[in-house]
């Protein structure tokens, strides 16, 4: 098997585990996550922003990228130029999701759903499909950590960093069993879970 | 030829999953595409857009989303690609 056809299993899988209450833009945020993380690591800093202003129109949770961004160049990079990246990436950041919020403000709905407690009452209420769900969710945890010393410093940061908050984030924000928010990971799940696999492709 | 094989694959099922995105329901569709979803998914504009354009050259709108769907999912696989083989550039 070489990296390509490792690649498109690893899309189908993707729609597969993310097909439960799926959204249209779920295959735009894996891709446009991934493609940042994949110039990022290139250093192609230009092309990062131009794709992450891109990704700020599909999902507030852009702002993700922002935080791996400062912490992975922080150090390799001058702190004006660290600075001068993340300023930037916030008033792009800020400047699409006013526009958006302005623009839509009359359809109905909220900003925000915030219902935690729903969420784990609803956790509560169906305890077999509960502990499926969350030993699954260990399973990929767990399958990460085992891989942990061989992956790259990108891949661990983007892990440290996106992982507990989209955590937090899928408990307070979103809908219990709504796994596809995780959509983001994908590439350091992936990468990080078979990197034996992925480094001996070609 | 294998990589075209592999192409048509990952468009086949992403095709029947955006139609599951939308529960194969041309209203729900056309709700995605003119923006009047419910707030917060509607702020998630990108793919909406993108279909809408495809409406305005005269196609469905459920085809169009199903088309835009289709165009990131390979995407996907080619970004997948790039962030798989980390050649890291040094300066």
């Amino acid at each position: 098997m070489n990296r390509f056809t490792f690649c498109t299993l690893a899309v189908i899988g993707f729609m597969l585990i993310f097909i439960w209450r799926c959204k249209v833009y779920d295959l735009a945020t894996g891709t446009l996550f991934t493609l940042c993380l994949g110039l990022l690591r290139r250093m192609q800093l230009g092309w990062f922003t131009a794709v992450f202003a891109v990704s700020c129109l599909n999902r507030e949770t852009s702002f993700l990228l922002t935080l791996v961004f400062s912490l992975y160049l922080f150090g390799q990079i001058s702190f004006n130029r660290l600075a001068l990246g993340v300023l930037l990436q916030g008033a792009i950041f800020l400047s699409v999701r006013l526009w958006l919020w302005h623009l839509y403000s009359g359809n109905a709905g909220a900003d925000a759903v915030i219902d935690p407690l729903d969420n784990l009452q609803i956790f509560a209420r169906m305890p077999w499909e509960s502990w499926v769900h969350w030993s699954v969710m260990a399973m990929i945890a767990w399958r990460v950590l085992r891989q942990w010393k061989l992956a790259p410093s990108l891949w661990q940061l983007t892990w440290l960093t996106m992982f507990p908050l989209l955590l937090v984030m899928y408990l307070v924000f979103g809908a219990a069993f709504e796994v596809r928010v995780f959509a983001e990971l994908w590439p350091v799940v992936v990468g990080i879970g078979f990197q034996r696999l992925v480094f001996g492709l070609t | 030829m294998k990589k075209t094989a592999l192409l048509l694959m990952v468009a086949v099922v992403a095709w029947e999953y955006s139609r599951w995105c939308y529960q194969h329901s041309l209203w729900l569709a056309m709700q995605v595409v003119y923006g009047l979803d419910d707030r917060p998914f509607v702020y998630r504009a990108l793919v909406s857009w993108m279909a809408l354009g495809l409406v305005k050259l005269g196609l469905r709108e459920d085809i169009a989303l199903s088309i835009v769907v289709v165009f990131w999912a390979i995407g996907f696989v080619y970004a997948l690609d790039l962030f798989l083989n980390g050649k890291r550039k040094v300066r």
